[in-house]
Parts: C-alpha cells; sequence; structure tokens
C-alpha cells in the first residue's frame, strides 16, 4: 500500500512538469503584455522595453521556461511581473482561504447531500424524497453568482445574521460554502439516491430483510458501503470542480483566495503567478485523487487487494 | 404525467420564494428611506466640496472602512501609477507636492519653492519633518528618492523635461528642466513622486522586501492580507499637525464586486465605497443609511480612430464621424446619464486650463451634416472595427456601431483584455477604440503625449502628428502666465476641432458612497481623497 502512494506521488512529478509547459507555452504565445498593465497611461515603447528587461522578459522562450523550472525545483515559484513580489508569498497568503472555502464546500455538500440521498432512495416516492429531489434540481440549476447575491441580501443585507464579504471567523464561512457547495451537493445527492435505488433491490438486502434485520440496519451496514461507491467517485471529482467554481464564489464574496488571484493574473499576463495558483491547484486535485482511491480501498476489500499486489478476487 | 406537473408547479414555486426572499431583501428598508425621502427628500447626492475643520464634539478616534475594487500593486512607489495603489501609498508617504480638488500642486513637504530661472527650481521643505521610524527627512532623501521616481516607468512623460536633481543644502533641493516646465509642481503631484527616505529605499533595494514601508506621511503601515485589505494607523508625530489624520485607522478593503462594495456600506461592515458602481444608484438615493457624494471629473471618454488609416486620414470623414454620434445616448448607455457630454477633440475635461465648451461651435448630433461630409470626402462607406476592453466601453460602441451604420460605416464592436489592448494600437489593429483618459488641469502635462510623437508608440493612442500642433504645444509651455497659456490653449482645441483627430464624447461623474454620519468626504477630479478627514 506504501509503495502504491509513493508510486502515486511520485507520478505527480511529470504531470505537474507538463502542465508548467503547457501553461508557459500558452501564455507566452497568447497576444498580451503585463508592461502595458503596469504602465497604464503611461505607457510608452521605451518604457516597456526597460521593464521587460528588468522583469526577463526580453529573454527567448526556452530560456524563459527552463529558468522557470529550474527555480520550480528548489520551490521557488519567482516573482509576480505586476506586484514584483514573491508568488509563493501571495500563494500562502490567499490559498489558506480557498482551502477554507472548498473545504466548508465540501462538509455541506457531503454533509448534506449523503443522508438526503440515502432518505430519498430507500423512501423514493413519498412527498419528502420529492421535495428533497426539487431542492436537487434547484441546486443543480441555480449559477453561484446568482444564489451567491441572493444569499448576501437575505442573510446579511435583510436579516443582519451573516457577514457579506472577506473571510473572518466561521460565520463568515457559510455563505460562501452554502453557495460553492449547493451544486456539487445536489450531485451527490442524486447520485446516492441513484445508487441506493439500485443497492436497495438486489438479492442480499432481500436476504437480510428476510432474516429480520431491522430497516435502519439494513441501510446502514449493508446498503449504504455498497452504494457509497459511486458517491465516492462524484466527491473525489468534484474536488475539482469545486476549485474551478470557487473563482466566482471569491468574487461574489470578496475573499482573496487564489481562484480570484488566477483570473486576475490571467488578465495581467502575470505568468509566475498564473503557474503558481495552477500548481497549487493541480497538486490539491492530484492528492484528493489519492486520498479518494485510498477510500475506495477502504470500502472495499478487493481494491486494497489490487493495491497491495494481489489478484483482488 | 400529472406528478411531473405537480413536481413542476412545486420548483417554480420554490424558485419564486428563493427570489422574493433574497431580491427583494432590501424591500424594507426601501420602503422606509422612500417614505423618509419623500418627506425630507435628504437623499439626493450631496457634492464632496472641500472639508475645512471637523465640528464641536466630532468622533476623531475612529477606525474607518474604506473598500476598493482592486488590491493595491506595490509599496514601491515607482512600480505603478494605479490608482489603487495610490489610495494607499499616499496615506503613507508624503510628496513634496500634494495634489488638489482640481489635481493642482499644493504644497505639502515643501516650505517654499522659487525659481532660479526657467529651468531651475529651488524647493525648501519643512525641518523637523520625522519618517515613521524616527529619523528626521533631509534634502538626501528627497534627492535620491526623486533620482529612484526619474529612473524607473511609473512617472513617464511627466519627467521627461526633468534633467537632473540635487542637494542645494540640507533642507534644499534643486531640479532643472531641459526648458521651461511650468507644469513641474503638479508633475510632483504623481504617486511615484512620492518620498522614500533614503535608508528605507536602500536597505529595501538590497533586499528587494517592500513589505513594511516607512514614509512620513499621515499614517504608519500596520499590516497587509494580501488580496484583502491592508490596515494603516495614524502617525502621530506626522510634522504638519494642524492637519493630522482626523481619525485612528484606515482599512483599504478589496471587494471587487460593485454591488458588494455597495451592500457593504449599507450593512455597516465599510464606512465609505471610494469606486462606486452607478448600477446602483437608484438604491443608493433610495436608502436613508448612506449617503451618495459626487463630484465633477475630469475623465474623458472618447471615440478614438487610427489617423494613418484609410479614410479615417481624411479629414471630413473624421469630422462626419464627429457629426454622426449622439453623445448623449453614449453617456447614456456609458454611465446611466452620470456626467457632462463633451464637443472636444483635444481631451480637454470643462474644468482644464483654457477649456472651451465647443471650440468653434462645431460640433452636435447631426447625421444629415454627417452625410454630407462622407460625400463631399468621396466616402462610399467602409467597414471597420471598434475596439473596447472595458463594461462602458462595450455598451457605447454598440451605439455608436448604429450611429456609424447611418453613414455607411460598418463597424464591428470586438472585446479584447487590457493585457492587449496598448499592442493593439501599436501593431495599427484598433482602427476605432473606445476609452477613457483622465487629463490634468494643466493640458500641458497630456497634450504632447496624446498627439504628437512624444506619444507615438504610447498614449498617441490615435497616431495624430501634426507640427503646427508641435508649435502650439510648444507655445503653451514657454510661459508661465496662465492667462497666456489659457489663449494658446483655446487655440489648440480649435484647431483640433477642425482637425477632429478623435470624437470626445463626455466626462463621467465621480460618485463615493458613504454611511450617512461620515463626515470629511472629499473628492477630486480623478477620485475619492484626503482620508486623513473622514471621521465621524
Amino acid at each position: 500500500m506504501i509503495k502504491y502512494v509513493i508510486n502515486r506521488l511520485l507520478n505527480m512529478i511529470p504531470v505537474i512538469f507538463a502542465l508548467t509547459f503547457v501553461v508557459f507555452t500558452i501564455m507566452y504565445f497568447t497576444p498580451g503584455d503585463p508592461t502595458a498593465v503596469i504602465l497604464g497611461n503611461e505607457y510608452s515603447e521605451e518604457a516597456s522595453q526597460q521593464l521587460k528587461q528588468e522583469l526577463g522578459l526580453d529573454k527567448p522562450f526556452l530560456v524563459q521556461f527552463f529558468n522557470y523550472v529550474g527555480n520550480l525545483v528548489r520551490g521557488d515559484f519567482g516573482m509576480s511581473y505586476i506586484t514584483r513580489a514573491p508568488v509563493s508569498e501571495q500563494l500562502f497568503g490567499r490559498f489558506p482561504n480557498t482551502f477554507k472555502v472548498v473545504i466548508g464546500a465540501m462538509i455541506f455538500c457531503v454533509g448534506l447531500g449523503v443522508p438526503i440521498g440515502v432518505f430519498s432512495g430507500t423512501k423514493p416516492y413519498s412527498f419528502l424524497s420529492n421535495v428533497t429531489m426539487i431542492i436537487g434540481l434547484l441546486g443543480v440549476s441555480l449559477p453561484i453568482f446568482w444564489l451567491g447575491l441572493l444569499l448576501i441580501l437575505l442573510f446579511s443585507v435583510k436579516l443582519g445574521w451573516l457577514p457579506s464579504s472577506g473571510i473572518d471567523g466561521f460565520s463568515s464561512l457559510i455563505l460562501p460554502s452554502i453557495a460553492l457547495g449547493a451544486n456539487y451537493m445536489a450531485n451527490i445527492m442524486r447520485t446516492t439516491r441513484s445508487s441506493m435505488l439500485e443497492v436497495i433491490r438486489q438479492d442480499y438486502i432481500r436476504t437480510a430483510k428476510a432474516k429480520g434485520v431491522s430497516s435502519r440496519n439494513v441501510v446502514r451496514k449493508h446498503a449504504l458501503k455498497n452504494a457509497m461507491m459511486p458517491t465516492i467517485t462524484v466527491i473525489g471529482m468534484n474536488i475539482g470542480a469545486l476549485l474551478g467554481g470557487v473563482v466566482l464564489t471569491e468574487t461574489v464574496f470578496s475573499i482573496p483566495g487564489t481562484g480570484r488571484l488566477l483570473v486576475e493574473s490571467i488578465n495581467k499576463r502575470d505568468t509566475p503567478s498564473v503557474l503558481g495558483c495552477l500548481v497549487i491547484m493541480a497538486l490539491c486535485v492530484a492528492i484528493s485523487n489519492l486520498i479518494v482511491d485510498l477510500i475506495y480501498a477502504y470500502i472495499d476489500p478487493r481494491i486494497k487487494a489490487q493495491y497491495s499486489g494481489g489478484r483482488g478476487e | 404525467m400529472k406528478k411531473h406537473y405537480k413536481s413542476f408547479f412545486l420548483i417554480l414555486a420554490l424558485m419564486m420564494v428563493l427570489t422574493l426572499l433574497g431580491g427583494c431583501g432590501s424591500s424594507d428598508s426601501e420602503t422606509k428611506a422612500d417614505t423618509e425621502s419623500n418627506k425630507s427628500s435628504g437623499n439626493a447626492t450631496k457634492l464632496a466640496v472641500p472639508y475645512t475643520e471637523p465640528e464641536p464634539g466630532a468622533k476623531l478616534d475612529e477606525d474607518i472602512v474604506i473598500v476598493q475594487a482592486l488590491d493595491m500593486i506595490s509599496f514601491d512607489p515607482i512600480n505603478t501609477s494605479d490608482l489603487s495603489n495610490g489610495y494607499v501609498i499616499n496615506s503613507i508617504y508624503s510628496k513634496l507636492f500634494d495634489f488638489n480638488e482640481d489635481l493642482n500642486a499644493e504644497p505639502e513637504l515643501v516650505e517654499s519653492y522659487d525659481m532660479v530661472s526657467d529651468t531651475e527650481w529651488h524647493f525648501q521643505i519643512y525641518k523637523g519633518v520625522k519618517t515613521h521610524d524616527g529619523q528626521e527627512l533631509t534634502a538626501d532623501d528627497v534627492v535620491h528618492s526623486l533620482q529612484r521616481t526619474q529612473q524607473g516607468t511609473a512617472i513617464g512623460a511627466l519627467f521627461k523635461p526633468v534633467k537632473e536633481i540635487s542637494k542645494v543644502d540640507d533642507y534644499t533641493i534643486s531640479i532643472t528642466t531641459d526648458g521651461p516646465y511650468p507644469a513641474l509642481p503638479t508633475a510632483l503631484t504623481h504617486q511615484a513622486c512620492c518620498i522614500v527616505p533614503k535608508h528605507y529605499a536602500e536597505q529595501t533595494e538590497s533586499s528587494d522586501n517592500w513589505t513594511k514601508p516607512i514614509g512620513t506621511g499621515r499614517y504608519v503601515f500596520k499590516n497587509r492580507i494580501i488580496g484583502d485589505s491592508v490596515v494603516v494607523e495614524r502617525f502621530d508625530d506626522y510634522f504638519d499637525q494642524d492637519n493630522k489624520a482626523l481619525n485612528k485607522s484606515l482599512t483599504f478593503k478589496i471587494i471587487p464586486e460593485g454591488s458588494g462594495r455597495t451592500i457593504a456600506v449599507e450593512t455597516g461592515e465599510a464606512d465609505i465605497n471610494i469606486v462606486f458602481d452607478t448600477v446602483d444608484y437608484e438604491r443608493a438615493t433610495n436608502n436613508s443609511k448612506v449617503q451618495l457624494w459626487e463630484h465633477y471629473s475630469q475623465t474623458v471618454w472618447h471615440l478614438g480612430y487610427d489617423n494613418t488609416q484609410k479614410w479615417f486620414d481624411n479629414k471630413l470623414v473624421r469630422q462626419a464621424i464627429n457629426y454622426a454620434v449622439d453623445r448623449e445616448a453614449c453617456l447614456e448607455v456609458g454611465h446611466n446619464g452620470h456626467g457632462t457630454v463633451v464637443y472636444n477633440n483635444a481631451t480637454f475635461a470643462p474644468t482644464c486650463l483654457g477649456a472651451i465648451e465647443n471650440p468653434l461651435d462645431k460640433y452636435s448630433y447631426d447625421p444629415e451634416k454627417a452625410k454630407e461630409l462622407m460625400a463631399e470626402a468621396g466616402c462610399p462607406g467602409f467597414e471597420t472595427e471598434i475596439i473596447v476592453f472595458r463594461d462602458e466601453a462595450e455598451r457605447m460602441a454598440v451605439a455608436v456601431q448604429a450611429y456609424l451604420s447611418e453613414i455607411g460605416i460598418d463597424a464591428k464592436v470586438t472585446r479584447i483584455e487590457n493585457a492587449v489592448f496598448a499592442s493593439h494600437i501599436a501593431d495599427h489593429k484598433a482602427p476605432m477604440f473606445i476609452t477613457s483618459w483622465g487629463s490634468y488641469w494643466d493640458p500641458d502635462l497630456f497634450l504632447a503625449r496624446r498627439f504628437s510623437s512624444a506619444g507615438i508608440g504610447g498614449v498617441n493612442r490615435v497616431w495624430y502628428l501634426n507640427p503646427e500642433l508641435d508649435k502650439l504645444i510648444e507655445k503653451g509651455r514657454s510661459s508661465f502666465d496662465n492667462d497666456v497659456r489659457a489663449k494658446v490653449y483655446e487655440e489648440v482645441q480649435e484647431f483640433l476641432a477642425e482637425e477632429a483627430p478623435e470624437c470626445d464624447l463626455y466626462v463621467n461623474t465621480m460618485y463615493a458612497l458613504a454611511n450617512k454620519d461620515l463626515k470629511g468626504v472629499e473628492i477630486n477630479v480623478e477620485m475619492p481623497y484626503h482620508f486623513h478627514k473622514l471621521h465621524y
């Protein structure tokens, strides 16, 4: 198992290298000039050239790329073209905020999505099940931006219960987590429901019921564990999607996170900052996928056997 | 099937409830505000005029939260001329001259100054000015700081005429220029001219660490959370005790979304929003808890065109475009009608030195006249492109597109990113464009850059060159008598009205939304400023 984990971690290196190369190439060949953003109304050809020299942007593509990679290997994300401050400083300042929001959203979507999905799957045609499915449909349909603004208007402006912006303590995490998580909560809920519906009709469930096991135990001990595999897959996939969706949440709720930094940096053609954000996000997705794979092994002994080099029979 | 209908209606009902709960969240307060405003009509916008002294009993120890749209870039003044940066660094550093309501120079660190000759100025700074780390500011600091400014890129063309900056004695600085430069004190108000004490500048240059700035300004830096906020605290040893801060601290908070900034002031999370989005105008004026402050600006929105390209190189076609566009409509779609239209072709705001309302009484919205001029030019119409990179400009471009189609010009609207705009101009890929220009009161600070070879490859975006105009610009610079200069600039505007190198549309009104009890709100022609006066 440890060998498997080490292998997976080592596999991340070529992934990060490939990502860096692709993004660097795209940024290099995309029209646009960070010096134009920096100079604004003071832009002139002469000033732009001077600035390019100072930033090392006058060097050939491969020299710039390998300089960047060389620094990255030493753990140095380089200097932002715009702020002239180390990118790592910006990332360490901002990533914890993104992490908090994503974790908050995960807790919200898993904490609500799984129980509601299980309930809806075990009592599929009840009134409450229909209501939960409608909530699910709403969750999938509402854009993050719109839902975020509605939540702010209701809970911050009208009721005055929660802050509308920034990230300062637990209360400031509630609205962003709901806005970001609503869409994915619906996904998890629907997946859990359909998976439960399938499992609940299996012979071993009928057998358990026939043996007199209580409904609660049938669901908890026999159905849930088997129904969780697709749900865990969806949760794993959602982590990447959450990191992608976080930029809108960060904008609406004015949270200084990596999502917002990424978009601002793309607009300003600040390649080192773009790469820094993407490397961190790629690492997060890779690590979370690894964790999901390990959870598979915990739930399903056949997969665990495969990881350990067994035949998995 | 029946079941599906039921579900559909249930969904519909739920969505409506959610929208009502959220979307009409402020209906109570709005209704209340409406009633109150009907009673007292006290929610109209107020003109932000220079604030003098706090009233007796004023609270002068408050923490003031200011919301702005973008994060600052760097504490090194020579790094950028970005406005979002200026808000913060103007609080931490002092300059030889500060700017006033019209962006004119007012002495700050300078006690007195005199012109030794047409090309040499001497500036005496106050004695006993303390830096935030307790050292005394001397001419060495000022010379070192301004020399850095001169070598940097942020000051741009404003320091082009400056030849030498040197020390005369411990408290006197000499600046020599390569010719008469009456606008020098105004140039020294630029944020790149913030004075960074020499010992701190040298320390940061070697370590490249600008994270704990030290200056001589009204506020001492306390902390910064990148992308979120910057906090500065009152500097009790500020040299001008009569003008020290009227609040305990300022927190510059970043809220990128326009409505988010309005909401922050409404909910009391912030005291003032200095980048107000006019989309929230009705909402703000209907809320009795907040006050919307306004001021005229010198930001001129204009339709530019590449004067070197076919048909735009024809004066008659350029004039036709100026007659074809309805500026009132552009103001309406661009800034919801909040501003003043201008009939100018030289980026002169109505408040600039020598500005005339409609040079030669030439232009108005007259499509028939425009068609006549197109016929006179022998222009059958042509296809072109309007380049924009901002929301307001994009909205205006659609209106302009319709007006141009009336005279046979078929324009395609293309939105690009800010970072690409300069290269589009440099590569002649922007046959037409809509953008804005923040004018100074003194036209010498922008005319040469906008309409002469000095701005080619830079902000002479319309590629207009004319030796006759160059002579006029030179003439405007050669006198120190503003009455004489104003006459020259009137000539410039009339000359350019005939030449029509661009089509100026309007200047937008500046706004700041504040808590209704907040006092000391000041706005100049470019931005809200003088935050040291904010108090309750």
